[in-house]
Protein backbone atom coordinates (compact mmCIF):
# COMPACT_ATOMS: atom_id res chain seq x y z
CA UNK A 1 0.00 0.00 0.00
CA UNK A 2 1.05 3.56 -0.82
CA UNK A 3 1.80 5.87 2.14
CA UNK A 4 0.97 9.41 1.34
CA UNK A 5 2.40 12.29 3.42
CA UNK A 6 0.09 15.22 4.66
CA UNK A 7 2.75 17.14 2.54
CA UNK A 8 2.56 14.47 -0.52
CA UNK A 9 -1.55 14.83 -0.30
CA UNK A 10 -1.60 18.75 -0.09
CA UNK A 11 0.84 19.26 -3.08
CA UNK A 12 -1.01 16.55 -5.35
CA UNK A 13 -4.36 18.09 -4.73
CA UNK A 14 -3.01 21.66 -5.04
CA UNK A 15 -1.28 21.12 -8.14
CA UNK A 16 -4.19 19.79 -10.07
CA UNK A 17 -6.71 22.35 -8.23
CA UNK A 18 -4.45 24.87 -10.50
CA UNK A 19 -4.26 22.78 -13.86
CA UNK A 20 -6.96 23.63 -17.03
CA UNK A 21 -7.44 20.52 -17.94
CA UNK A 22 -7.92 20.71 -21.17
CA UNK A 23 -5.14 23.56 -21.91
CA UNK A 24 -2.70 21.13 -19.85
CA UNK A 25 -3.83 17.78 -21.19
CA UNK A 26 -3.25 18.95 -24.77
CA UNK A 27 -0.12 20.21 -24.31
CA UNK A 28 1.30 17.33 -22.79
CA UNK A 29 -0.31 14.60 -25.35
CA UNK A 30 1.03 17.40 -27.89
CA UNK A 31 4.59 17.20 -26.38
CA UNK A 32 4.98 13.13 -25.79
CA UNK A 33 3.56 12.85 -29.93
CA UNK A 34 6.54 15.41 -30.49
CA UNK A 35 9.62 14.91 -28.80
CA UNK A 36 8.74 11.21 -28.60
CA UNK A 37 7.02 10.55 -32.17
CA UNK A 38 7.04 6.71 -32.23
CA UNK A 39 4.06 7.37 -29.64
CA UNK A 40 2.11 8.50 -32.53
CA UNK A 41 1.68 5.19 -33.32
CA UNK A 42 -1.19 4.51 -31.26
CA UNK A 43 -3.02 7.49 -33.19
CA UNK A 44 -2.93 6.53 -36.97
CA UNK A 45 -6.72 8.13 -37.01
CA UNK A 46 -5.69 11.53 -35.37
CA UNK A 47 -5.28 13.02 -38.69
CA UNK A 48 -2.77 15.51 -39.22
CA UNK A 49 0.38 14.75 -36.97
CA UNK A 50 3.25 15.68 -39.68
CA UNK A 51 5.15 18.35 -37.57
CA UNK A 52 5.12 20.25 -34.10
CA UNK A 53 2.85 22.87 -35.38
CA UNK A 54 0.30 19.92 -36.44
CA UNK A 55 0.51 17.84 -33.48
CA UNK A 56 -0.23 21.56 -31.05
CA UNK A 57 -2.58 22.55 -33.42
CA UNK A 58 -4.93 18.77 -33.56
CA UNK A 59 -8.32 18.97 -32.38
CA UNK A 60 -8.36 15.47 -31.68
CA UNK A 61 -4.68 15.45 -29.70
CA UNK A 62 -6.57 18.60 -27.70
CA UNK A 63 -9.56 16.66 -26.90
CA UNK A 64 -7.72 13.07 -26.02
CA UNK A 65 -5.53 15.02 -24.48
CA UNK A 66 -8.13 16.25 -22.06
CA UNK A 67 -9.38 12.89 -21.68
CA UNK A 68 -5.90 11.99 -20.21
CA UNK A 69 -6.13 14.45 -17.63
CA UNK A 70 -9.67 13.85 -16.06
CA UNK A 71 -8.45 9.81 -15.83
CA UNK A 72 -5.34 11.32 -13.96
CA UNK A 73 -8.05 13.26 -11.69
CA UNK A 74 -9.60 9.82 -10.44
CA UNK A 75 -6.10 9.31 -9.16
CA UNK A 76 -6.14 12.60 -7.43
CA UNK A 77 -9.56 11.32 -5.94
CA UNK A 78 -8.90 8.09 -5.03
CA UNK A 79 -4.80 8.20 -3.39
CA UNK A 80 -5.24 5.74 -1.32
CA UNK A 81 -6.49 3.19 -3.69
CA UNK A 82 -5.02 3.94 -6.96
CA UNK A 83 -4.28 -0.10 -7.93
CA UNK A 84 -7.82 -0.65 -7.58
CA UNK A 85 -9.29 2.77 -8.71
CA UNK A 86 -7.04 1.85 -12.16
CA UNK A 87 -8.04 -2.22 -12.08
CA UNK A 88 -10.36 -1.01 -15.15
CA UNK A 89 -8.53 1.48 -17.21
CA UNK A 90 -5.41 -0.75 -16.85
CA UNK A 91 -7.21 -3.61 -18.32
CA UNK A 92 -8.44 -1.40 -21.61
CA UNK A 93 -4.89 -0.10 -22.36
CA UNK A 94 -3.26 -3.38 -22.58
CA UNK A 95 -6.72 -5.53 -24.44
CA UNK A 96 -8.24 -2.93 -26.07
CA UNK A 97 -5.44 -0.37 -26.92
CA UNK A 98 -2.29 -2.63 -26.94
CA UNK A 99 -0.66 0.35 -25.59
CA UNK A 100 3.49 -0.43 -24.74
CA UNK A 101 3.91 0.18 -20.56
CA UNK A 102 6.54 2.43 -21.10
CA UNK A 103 5.12 5.05 -22.99
CA UNK A 104 2.99 5.68 -19.50
CA UNK A 105 6.69 6.75 -18.24
CA UNK A 106 6.73 8.84 -21.92
CA UNK A 107 3.91 10.95 -20.96
CA UNK A 108 4.53 11.53 -17.27
CA UNK A 109 7.68 13.07 -17.85
CA UNK A 110 5.92 15.09 -20.65
CA UNK A 111 3.16 15.95 -17.82
CA UNK A 112 5.74 16.83 -14.97
CA UNK A 113 8.05 18.91 -17.63
CA UNK A 114 4.08 21.02 -18.49
CA UNK A 115 3.15 21.27 -15.14
CA UNK A 116 7.44 22.86 -13.84
CA UNK A 117 6.50 25.59 -16.66
CA UNK A 118 3.36 26.65 -15.28
CA UNK A 119 4.81 26.33 -11.98
CA UNK A 120 7.99 28.05 -12.44
CA UNK A 121 9.69 28.19 -8.71
CA UNK A 122 6.46 27.28 -7.25
CA UNK A 123 7.85 23.63 -8.86
CA UNK A 124 10.42 23.18 -6.15
CA UNK A 125 12.54 19.59 -5.78
CA UNK A 126 10.13 18.83 -2.87
CA UNK A 127 7.06 19.71 -5.05
CA UNK A 128 8.75 17.82 -7.85
CA UNK A 129 9.26 14.73 -5.63
CA UNK A 130 5.87 14.35 -4.72
CA UNK A 131 4.38 14.52 -8.19
CA UNK A 132 6.87 12.29 -9.87
CA UNK A 133 6.12 9.36 -6.93
CA UNK A 134 2.38 10.05 -7.72
CA UNK A 135 3.08 9.65 -11.21
CA UNK A 136 4.91 6.43 -10.52
CA UNK A 137 1.89 5.09 -8.69
CA UNK A 138 -0.62 6.01 -11.82
CA UNK A 139 2.03 4.17 -14.09
CA UNK A 140 2.35 1.36 -11.91
CA UNK A 141 -1.05 0.74 -11.52
CA UNK A 142 -1.90 1.48 -14.64
CA UNK A 143 0.86 -1.44 -16.22
CA UNK A 144 -0.80 -3.82 -13.42
CA UNK A 145 -3.21 -5.68 -15.71
CA UNK A 146 -0.68 -6.13 -18.57
CA UNK A 147 -0.04 -9.93 -18.66
CA UNK B 1 18.58 9.09 -32.84
CA UNK B 2 21.37 11.33 -33.71
CA UNK B 3 20.89 15.28 -33.53
CA UNK B 4 20.44 16.51 -36.98
CA UNK B 5 21.17 19.83 -38.10
CA UNK B 6 17.49 21.17 -37.09
CA UNK B 7 18.77 19.92 -33.58
CA UNK B 8 22.18 21.75 -33.52
CA UNK B 9 20.40 24.67 -34.45
CA UNK B 10 17.63 24.69 -31.48
CA UNK B 11 20.59 23.76 -28.73
CA UNK B 12 22.44 26.55 -29.82
CA UNK B 13 19.55 28.82 -30.13
CA UNK B 14 18.29 28.46 -26.02
CA UNK B 15 22.13 27.87 -25.29
CA UNK B 16 22.59 31.39 -25.68
CA UNK B 17 19.89 32.28 -22.71
CA UNK B 18 20.82 29.11 -21.10
CA UNK B 19 24.63 30.99 -20.92
CA UNK B 20 23.81 33.99 -19.36
CA UNK B 21 22.24 32.01 -16.08
CA UNK B 22 24.18 28.80 -16.28
CA UNK B 23 25.59 28.77 -12.92
CA UNK B 24 22.59 28.96 -11.54
CA UNK B 25 20.92 26.79 -13.50
CA UNK B 26 23.61 23.87 -12.90
CA UNK B 27 22.91 24.61 -9.18
CA UNK B 28 19.30 24.46 -8.92
CA UNK B 29 19.31 21.30 -10.97
CA UNK B 30 22.00 19.23 -9.21
CA UNK B 31 19.89 20.55 -6.34
CA UNK B 32 16.58 19.23 -7.88
CA UNK B 33 18.14 15.88 -8.62
CA UNK B 34 19.51 15.04 -4.85
CA UNK B 35 16.19 15.87 -3.73
CA UNK B 36 14.05 14.03 -6.25
CA UNK B 37 16.38 11.04 -6.74
CA UNK B 38 18.35 10.82 -3.42
CA UNK B 39 19.95 7.41 -4.66
CA UNK B 40 21.82 10.00 -6.42
CA UNK B 41 23.23 11.76 -3.03
CA UNK B 42 25.45 8.47 -2.77
CA UNK B 43 27.82 10.00 -5.25
CA UNK B 44 28.69 13.15 -2.67
CA UNK B 45 28.87 11.67 0.59
CA UNK B 46 32.23 13.52 0.84
CA UNK B 47 30.66 16.40 0.46
CA UNK B 48 30.16 18.72 3.82
CA UNK B 49 27.09 19.85 2.88
CA UNK B 50 24.77 18.24 -0.11
CA UNK B 51 21.36 20.40 0.76
CA UNK B 52 20.29 22.29 -1.93
CA UNK B 53 22.31 25.29 -3.18
CA UNK B 54 24.91 25.01 -0.53
CA UNK B 55 28.72 25.51 -1.56
CA UNK B 56 29.40 22.35 -2.72
CA UNK B 57 26.23 22.06 -4.96
CA UNK B 58 26.57 25.73 -6.80
CA UNK B 59 30.26 24.47 -7.27
CA UNK B 60 29.34 21.67 -8.87
CA UNK B 61 26.56 22.57 -10.45
CA UNK B 62 29.17 25.49 -12.31
CA UNK B 63 31.58 22.76 -13.31
CA UNK B 64 28.24 20.06 -15.00
CA UNK B 65 26.85 23.61 -16.96
CA UNK B 66 30.84 24.14 -18.01
CA UNK B 67 31.14 20.45 -19.66
CA UNK B 68 27.73 21.27 -21.15
CA UNK B 69 28.86 23.67 -22.76
CA UNK B 70 32.13 22.69 -23.97
CA UNK B 71 29.92 19.95 -25.39
CA UNK B 72 27.67 22.79 -27.45
CA UNK B 73 31.20 23.79 -28.66
CA UNK B 74 32.12 20.24 -29.86
CA UNK B 75 28.11 19.34 -31.17
CA UNK B 76 29.32 18.17 -34.43
CA UNK B 77 31.82 15.29 -32.64
CA UNK B 78 30.83 14.76 -29.28
CA UNK B 79 33.00 11.42 -28.97
CA UNK B 80 35.82 13.15 -29.55
CA UNK B 81 35.25 16.78 -27.47
CA UNK B 82 34.27 14.80 -24.43
CA UNK B 83 36.82 11.80 -25.04
CA UNK B 84 38.64 13.37 -21.81
CA UNK B 85 35.26 13.62 -19.80
CA UNK B 86 34.45 10.43 -20.76
CA UNK B 87 37.59 8.73 -18.80
CA UNK B 88 37.21 10.70 -15.91
CA UNK B 89 33.62 9.70 -15.60
CA UNK B 90 34.46 6.23 -16.38
CA UNK B 91 37.66 5.48 -14.91
CA UNK B 92 37.58 8.23 -12.07
CA UNK B 93 34.38 9.02 -11.63
CA UNK B 94 32.36 5.88 -12.07
CA UNK B 95 29.24 7.45 -12.04
CA UNK B 96 26.30 4.37 -13.33
CA UNK B 97 25.28 6.05 -16.76
CA UNK B 98 21.71 5.58 -15.61
CA UNK B 99 22.13 8.79 -13.93
CA UNK B 100 22.89 10.97 -16.53
CA UNK B 101 19.08 10.38 -17.67
CA UNK B 102 18.24 11.21 -14.00
CA UNK B 103 20.25 14.62 -14.04
CA UNK B 104 19.21 15.11 -18.07
CA UNK B 105 15.68 15.10 -16.80
CA UNK B 106 16.23 17.40 -14.11
CA UNK B 107 18.18 19.95 -16.28
CA UNK B 108 14.92 19.49 -18.74
CA UNK B 109 12.20 20.02 -15.97
CA UNK B 110 14.67 23.47 -14.86
CA UNK B 111 14.81 24.58 -18.08
CA UNK B 112 11.15 24.13 -18.48
CA UNK B 113 10.32 26.41 -15.09
CA UNK B 114 12.87 29.26 -15.99
CA UNK B 115 12.05 29.05 -20.09
CA UNK B 116 8.21 28.72 -20.19
CA UNK B 117 7.95 30.29 -23.47
CA UNK B 118 11.30 29.24 -25.20
CA UNK B 119 10.90 25.02 -23.85
CA UNK B 120 8.68 24.68 -26.38
CA UNK B 121 7.92 20.40 -27.57
CA UNK B 122 10.32 21.06 -30.45
CA UNK B 123 13.24 22.63 -28.22
CA UNK B 124 12.50 19.81 -25.75
CA UNK B 125 12.95 17.61 -28.68
CA UNK B 126 16.10 18.42 -28.96
CA UNK B 127 17.62 19.37 -25.93
CA UNK B 128 16.20 15.54 -24.96
CA UNK B 129 18.02 13.91 -27.93
CA UNK B 130 21.60 16.51 -27.35
CA UNK B 131 21.39 15.43 -23.49
CA UNK B 132 21.24 11.24 -24.79
CA UNK B 133 24.26 12.27 -27.14
CA UNK B 134 26.00 13.90 -24.43
CA UNK B 135 25.43 10.45 -22.25
CA UNK B 136 26.28 8.06 -25.42
CA UNK B 137 29.72 10.13 -25.19
CA UNK B 138 30.48 10.62 -22.20
CA UNK B 139 29.39 6.44 -21.50
CA UNK B 140 32.26 5.95 -24.54
CA UNK B 141 35.37 4.38 -22.23
CA UNK B 142 33.49 2.65 -19.57
CA UNK B 143 33.57 -0.67 -21.28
Amino acid sequence: MVVWTDFERATITDIFSKLDYEAVGGATLARCLVVYPWTQRYFGNFGNLYNAAAISGNPMVAKHGTTILHGLDRAVKNMDDIKATYAELSVLHSEKLHVDPDNFKLLSDCLTIVVAAQLGKDFTGEVQAAFQKFLAVVVSALGRQYH
Amino acid sequence: MSLNSKDKAAVKALWGKIAKSADVIGSEALSRMLVVYPQTKTYFTHWPDMSPGSEPVKAHGKKVMGGLGLAVSKIDDLTTGLMELSEKHAFTLRVDPSNFKVLSHCILVELATIFPKEFTPEEHLSYDKFFAAVARALSEKYR
